[in-house]
Parts: C-alpha cells; structure tokens; sequence
C-alpha cells in the first residue's frame, strides 16, 4: 500500500488523548511564553510536540485478514491491530456522514483554539480596555458556538469542513486583529491606525491568514476519511489521499475480510 | 448463489441482529460456541462477497458496507445515484436506488423484504415510531447516511 496516499488519523483511543493532550500542551506553551513564566516553557513545548510526533499516523499495513495502523514518528510507537472489521465506509461519500458522531474528542483541540485568548487573559491578569472585551469575546462564543452547532447538524462532513474553514477563519481572523492592535497600542502607546505603513502590514497579515485557512480547508477537503469499525464496536479513522485511494481502501480491507474467515479472533493492541 | 447457508445466517443474525453471546446461542443452535464463532466469521467473510458481487454485477463502488446490520450502501458509475442493498433472511440481497423508493404497485413486495430485513438485523429500533414500510425505508437510509 503507498504509504503517501493512505495513513491512520489519531481520532481515536491513546493516539485521540495524546493529540488533544499536545494541543493543550502547546496552548500552554504560549500562555507560558507571554506570562515570562520562562523555565516551563521549554518543558512544555518539547512535551508537547513528542506528544504530537507519537500520535501522528505513521503507515497503514493490511496482512493476515487484518488491519494494521501504526502510530509515530519517526520511528512507530503504537500500534492497533484491527481484526473483525464489522464495518467500513468513506464518510466523505455520505450525504450526512458526521465525524463528530464518531469521534467525540475532536471537539476538545475546535474549542481550546477558540478560548485560547481568553485564558491568556485570565492566566496573565492583565485584563485589556473594556472597550476592546466585546471584539474578543464575542466572535469567541459565538465561533465556539457556531462550530459544534455544525459538528452536529451539517448535512455533510464536506460542508462541514467548509463552513467550519470559514468560521474558523472569521474567529481566528477577529481574535489576531484585536491581538495586534493590542500588542501594538501595548508596544508603541498609539494605535495602529495612526501610522498608515503599521496599518498595512497588519492588514495584510489578517489576509494572509484567512488566505493560509482558506487553503487549508481547500486541501483537507480533498482528503477522505474512512473509517473502520471492528466487532467490539471500536472506531478507527484513516485519512486517504482522495477518493480513488479511498475507493483502493476499502477494496483493499474487504479482501481482507474475506481472507480472514480462518484468521484470530479478537481485536486489540499488538 | 448469493445467500448465506442457513446455519450461518442463523448464528449471525442471532449474533448482530439479536444482540445476543456467542454462548446463547450455541445453546439455541446446540452447537459449540467454537462453532458459533467460526459461523460468525465465516459469515462475515461470505456477507462481504455477496455484497462485493452486487457491486460488480452493477457496475458501483461500495461506499459503506455494514456486515453486523446486512446492509450496503453502493454508487453504481453510470447511474450517478446511490443504492442501498439489504441482505434479507433466506432471500438474499435487495436492492433499492436513491430517489426511487415507493412502495406501492410492483415494488410492494420487495419493501415487504427489505423491512423484513431491517427488523432482522435490529436496525428497526431507531425508527421504530415510523409505521409504514417507506417510511421505515427512508428512515433506515437516512441512518445509513449518517
């Protein structure tokens, strides 16, 4: 199997905790970098990104009737053998495929993103100009809002991934043009709008950011996600480099299934 | 013959379909639960032929392929829309095409087979409030479709 057009996702069981567990874990980095809290940041930011190597999808490897995903990198970590597959499919394909349905974690890294600004607050104590507090805290509860709304009720994982590019794009975009114009007031003791040249660049960087997410959503929704249940009623995700490979997959895992009428029982960890 | 020999089917859909342990059942078969496992297994890998030859037989990719509620969801190439195939019990699979679910003149008896078959497979649950068959049909697919 091309390793560069099929890989496990880490949306589930050890590899789910310990990509969540990163993304909290590099939160704190930067709360820990603004707040001088100066020796933790090292330990934080190196623990965090071990953390993310270890869960990140290594090779997809089907043998023996079952399916094999390893986890980590650059050498693999985990490994989860699946056998019994009871069942597969490409939720991409699905005219309301979910996957919040089936992996609840990922809620955890969607919200952390959004609340990210205000715990810098609470955990620095230096609260910013009351008149700024509504620019940051409203795209914040309603970008919050707005995309577990959608995890649950967007028709398609496809439109999901769009509509939540978009409100990704518009909270992150809010939350960073309030950042800079505070950090600039904070900085140079006049706003940003005082000096035509700041005002550009800072512009142009919100552009490039929505452009950087709009991106993002364009390529990840080229992706499919297929995912395989096994008899014990266990979820696990693999992401395909379109819908060909995915097509490939699941032609690939239903020979398995049928080769593996003589194979083990049980599922589990090798 | 695209069906499943009768021991097999039985222990599987007791298994999946009625929720119940391999041991429960290997009493109500009077067999080993060595061979209600092996029936399981078996089961599973036949079940995943017979829908792989559905999928060839129309031309279609499968796009989701449930073995513990005997069903498939398939995207035939030249058609453009999708079917859903239901193994029903001692008939074999059925299939019904996106858009084109009514169950009235010619069709009645195969919805008659396909929710036979949702009933078997303890899919009827979620949509046990639906009481006529196309609603239960559509109910059924939309799950499917989630």
């Amino acid at each position: 199997m091309n390793e560069h057009r099929v890989w496990p996702l880490p949306y589930s069981r050890l590899p789910a905790v310990l990509n969540s567990a990163a993304l909290v874990l590099l939160t704190l980095t930067v709360l820990v970098a603004v707040s001088c809290a100066k020796p933790y940041f090292l330990v934080f930011l190196l623990t965090g990104i071990a953390m993310s190597l270890v869960a990140s999808g290594r090779r997809v490897v089907i043998r023996d009737g079952c399916v094999v995903l390893e986890y980590g990198f650059p050498k693999p970590v985990l490994r989860y053998v699946v056998r019994d597959v009871t069942e597969v499919f490409d939720i991409n394909e699905l005219s309301r495929g979910r996957l919040v349905k089936y992996f609840k974690t990922l809620l955890v890294p969607f919200i952390l993103i959004m609340i990210l600004p205000l715990v810098y607050v609470v955990a620095r104590g230096a609260y910013p100009n009351p008149a700024y507090v509504p620019l940051m805290v409203i795209p914040i509860i309603m970008g919050a809002f707005l995309t577990i709304y959608m995890m649950f009720t967007s028709p398609s994982y496809r439109k999901f991934l769009r509509r939540a590019a978009a409100v990704t794009a518009t909270v992150s975009t809010s939350i960073m043009a309030f950042m800079v114009g505070y950090f600039y007031r904070d900085v140079y003791g006049r706003s940003i709008f005082s000096n035509p040249a700041d005002a550009v660049m800072g512009i142009t960087f919100i552009v490039l950011l929505v452009l950087a997410t709009s991106l993002f959503a364009i390529l990840g929704g080229r992706n499919h996600v297929v995912i395989l249940v096994d008899a014990e009623g266990r979820y696990y995700a693999v992401g395909t480099a379109g819908a060909e490979a995915a097509r490939g997959f699941i032609s690939m895992v239903l020979n398995a299934v049928r080769e593996g009428r003589e194979g083990p029982e049980g599922s589990g960890d090798a | 013959m695209l069906r499943l020999p009768g021991r097999m089917e039985e222990a599987l859909l007791a298994v999946y379909g009625g929720g119940k342990r391999e041991s429960e059942v290997a009493k109500e078969l009077g067999v080993s639960k060595q061979a209600v496992s092996k029936f399981v297994r078996e089961g599973r890998a036949r079940l995943t032929e017979i829908f792989l030859e559905v999928a060839e037989v129309l031309h279609a990719d499968l796009v989701r392929i449930n073995l513990s509620k005997g069903c498939a969801i398939i995207k035939p190439r030249q058609l453009g829309v999708k079917a859903y195939v239901f193994y029903v019990p001692g008939g074999g699979p059925r299939v019904l095409f996106e858009g084109n679910i009514k169950c009235s003149g010619d069709t009645r008896t195969l919805c008659k087979e396909v929710v036979e078959a949702i009933r078997a497979w303890g899919l009827i649950e979620a949509c046990s409030n639906v009481d006529n068959e196309e609603g239960i049909i559509r109910c059924v697919i939309k799950l499917l479709e989630e």
